[in-house]
């Protein structure tokens, strides 16, 4: 029997994850344009009076900012949107396996769905980061492109999809299993 | 999904998995290299520049002298280093290990896989040894941010990577816990389904 405690402590770190994902999404922009999360962070300790005016200033003028940014800039902000949003999809499927194992029905067919749909997330990923270390290949050369951490998303989130998909028909293998054995009982 | 494609995906992970094996233990190898060359900060770019030198050497350049340096760094690096670029190179190289051992874990699944034989409980095993390789590399985020929030005196260090990797590899070491119990399960049921039959 499977601990309904880890299967309950991961589902909620999921949502929390799911959350923060959802919450990052309308920041990127803003990440973009100040290079990072540290400048918001000692933006935000620094303690001025009028800090919410800031931000909000902040928040509008980069996501009309990124639109009218050289295309690295918006080649890297459409790949941080797209590949949070595949994340966000990712991370609702997951919550789904959970609930279901929650509901002692791990072995079902839902689960090779969902699986599958995640497998799809991770390769959309896959995709969108090859796209864009092509994109800065051609826009700050092979160098500064091959030794990002982009690059080394593509082959990561690559064999992502391919464990989800690997999953995924285990777990069709393990429902026509139960399904046989429900079936002689 | 027929068992033939779930084979094939697995002979292809299974090739993939070895490769970043192999890649982890190479890395493993550089990173007192990569920590000294790139000053602790930007440590892709110290690796790529190191591995760039001595495949494209300019005039300049020693390349057996920057072999050398790789190896003699293992000896040396301990003394020169400060308490920062320490604990970081440690906390790499502690990493790096259980990375190591998390892909090993993978490939004896992906074997037992490719035998045939996806539900067994060696497969619970493997999975839960992946598991305490992923709570450790969380451990050690955990004490490498906490050492930087003592170091910086800044709450700095909470906005790092290496803060994200200390959810992301707990969450991972309880999905890891989870695979192991339903392979259980599912190894179970597959024993009373061999019976009946």
């Amino acid at each position: 029997m499977i601990s309904k405690n880890i299967t309950k402590i991961l589902r909620a770190l999921l949502l929390l994850a799911f959350i923060c994902d959802l919450l990052i999404l309308p920041l990127v922009p803003v990440l973009v344009v100040l290079d990072g999360i540290e400048p918001l962070g000692a933006l935000a300790a620094s303690g001025m009076p009028d800090i919410s005016a800031w931000l909000l200033a902040i928040f509008l003028m980069s996501w009309k900012y990124v639109w009218t940014a050289d295309g690295y800039t918006m080649m890297l902000t459409l790949f941080l949107l797209f590949s949070g949003v595949c994340a966000a999809v990712i991370l609702w499927q997951g919550r789904r396996v959970l609930r279901t194992i929650l509901r002692s029905e791990p072995f079902s067919p839902e689960n090779a769905v969902s699986l599958k749909r995640a497998a799809v997330c991770a390769f959309l990923i896959s995709a969108a980061a090859l796209a864009r270390t092509v994109s800065t290949v051609f826009l700050r050369g092979a160098g500064a492109a091959l030794m990002s951490y982009t690059a080394l998303f593509v082959p990561l989130f690559a064999m992502a999809g391919l464990l989800f998909l690997l999953m995924s028909g285990l777990f069709g293998q393990a429902t026509t299993m139960k399904e046989e054995n429900d079936l002689t009982i | 999904m027929r068992p033939t494609s779930v084979r094939t995906i697995a002979k292809v992970l299974n090739i993939l998995v070895l490769i970043a094996f192999a890649s982890s233990l190479v890395i493993l190898y550089l990173i007192p290299t990569a920590v000294f060359v790139s000053g602790g900060c930007g440590l892709l770019e110290g690796i790529c520049s190191y591995l760039s030198g001595l495949l494209h050497p300019g005039e300049d350049d020693i390349v057996i002298a920057a072999v050398a340096g790789s190896a003699l760094i293992w000896l040396t690096g301990w003394f020169e280093f400060d308490a920062y670029s320490l604990v970081l190179t440690l906390f790499l190289l502690f990493s790096g290990v259980c990375v190591a051992g998390i892909l090993w874990q993978g490939r004896r699944v992906l074997k037992a896989i490719l035998r045939g034989e996806p539900f067994s409980t060696e497969n619970a095993v493997s999975l839960r040894r992946a598991a305490v390789c992923a709570f450790l590399i969380s451990a050690a985020a955990l004490i490498r941010v906490v050492f930087g929030l003592f170091y910086t005196r800044s709450l700095l260090p909470l906005t790092t990577y290496n803060a994200l990797f200390v959810p992301i590899f707990a969450m991972a070491g309880l999905l890891y816990l989870i695979m192991s119990a339903l392979f259980r399960q599912a190894a179970e049921l597959k024993a009373e389904n061999d019976l009946i039959i």
